[in-house]
């Protein structure tokens, strides 16, 4: 009699396994303060990025510890690829006022595309959005 | 596999929401009011000092109105709390022994007490 072994319980964490992904994350950031993004949202105004490493957010957005949290955020919205190579969309931040916000609107859009095709914004509530995530509606390819 | 956990997913919807917020798209007013406010966010020195004018005068403003609610000579010049915080009603006995030696402010302030016009005011004895 041959016994299954349930493999799952081998996996590594949820938080692990996002780190591991290539690309962008499985999961919409959901362990990014605010102000973290904020400041690194507002970085290319004064610098031109090439790449996004650990080194580079522990230097210029926070402190030791948090990098990854940041980073997976960063990829999520895709201004950086798997290896952290900058790309177009991170160049579109090095603008002010309006052109910043359009820039952005952009870079939501395609991030959150799955659940901006699902979800209306002008009539939606907290608790749909949340649900969204909850339900891994928000991981792409789904 | 799943989605995220219910407590996650209510943190990647705050990211979100800042995010959309910061782009200025359009949302319902549902969701503008559970936008993350950042603590301490940076505001340019004129901005705060005009807000911090703007709420002095509207103090004042609340608290003229309710001096003038008030009748005449009874507020003794104390600073009545603003409107906004209610109206609370005070009662207190005070006992007194009013003579010839009482100072004549002591007279005044009883007399304001009294609702008695400043012309009104007894004559210290």
């Amino acid at each position: 009699m041959t016994e299954s072994v349930d493999t799952s319980m081998f996996s590594p964490p949820l938080d692990e396994r996002e780190e591991e992904t290539a690309g962008k994350p499985p999961y919409p950031p959901y362990n990014c303060a605010v102000p973290w993004i904020k400041k690194f949202l507002e970085l290319p105004r004064r610098m031109k990025i090439t790449e996004v490493n650990r080194d580079f957010i522990s230097q210029y957005v926070v402190a030791h510890n948090h990098e990854s949290k940041v980073l997976n955020a960063i990829k999520y919205l895709q201004l950086v690829d798997s290896s952290g190579r900058a790309n177009e969309k991170l160049a579109l931040l090095n603008s002010e006022g309006d052109q910043w916000k359009t820039g952005l609107a952009k870079i939501v859009n395609e991030a959150y595309s799955t659940l901006l095709g699902t979800i209306n914004l002008e009539k939606a509530k907290p608790e749909d959005i949340s649900a969204f995530f909850a339900s891994g509606s928000g991981r792409p390819n789904t | 596999m799943g989605g995220l956990t219910l407590e996650k997913a209510k943190d990647a919807t705050a990211l979100f929401l800042w995010l959309v917020s910061e782009s200025g798209m359009g949302m319902s007013a549902d969701l503008q009011s559970a936008v993350p406010k950042l603590k301490g966010e940076y505001k340019p020195r004129k901005e705060r000092d005009s807000k911090r004018k703007d709420a002095k005068q509207e103090n004042e403003s609340q608290e003229g109105q309710l001096g003038n609610d008030t009748p005449k000579g009874t507020t003794l010049g104390i600073r009545l709390p603003p409107k906004h915080y209610g109206t609370a009603t005070v009662n207190a006995n005070i006992n007194m022994t009013l003579d010839k030696d009482t100072d004549i402010e002591v007279w005044k302030m009883i007399a304001r007490l009294l609702g008695l016009d400043s012309e009104d005011e007894p004559q210290s004895p």
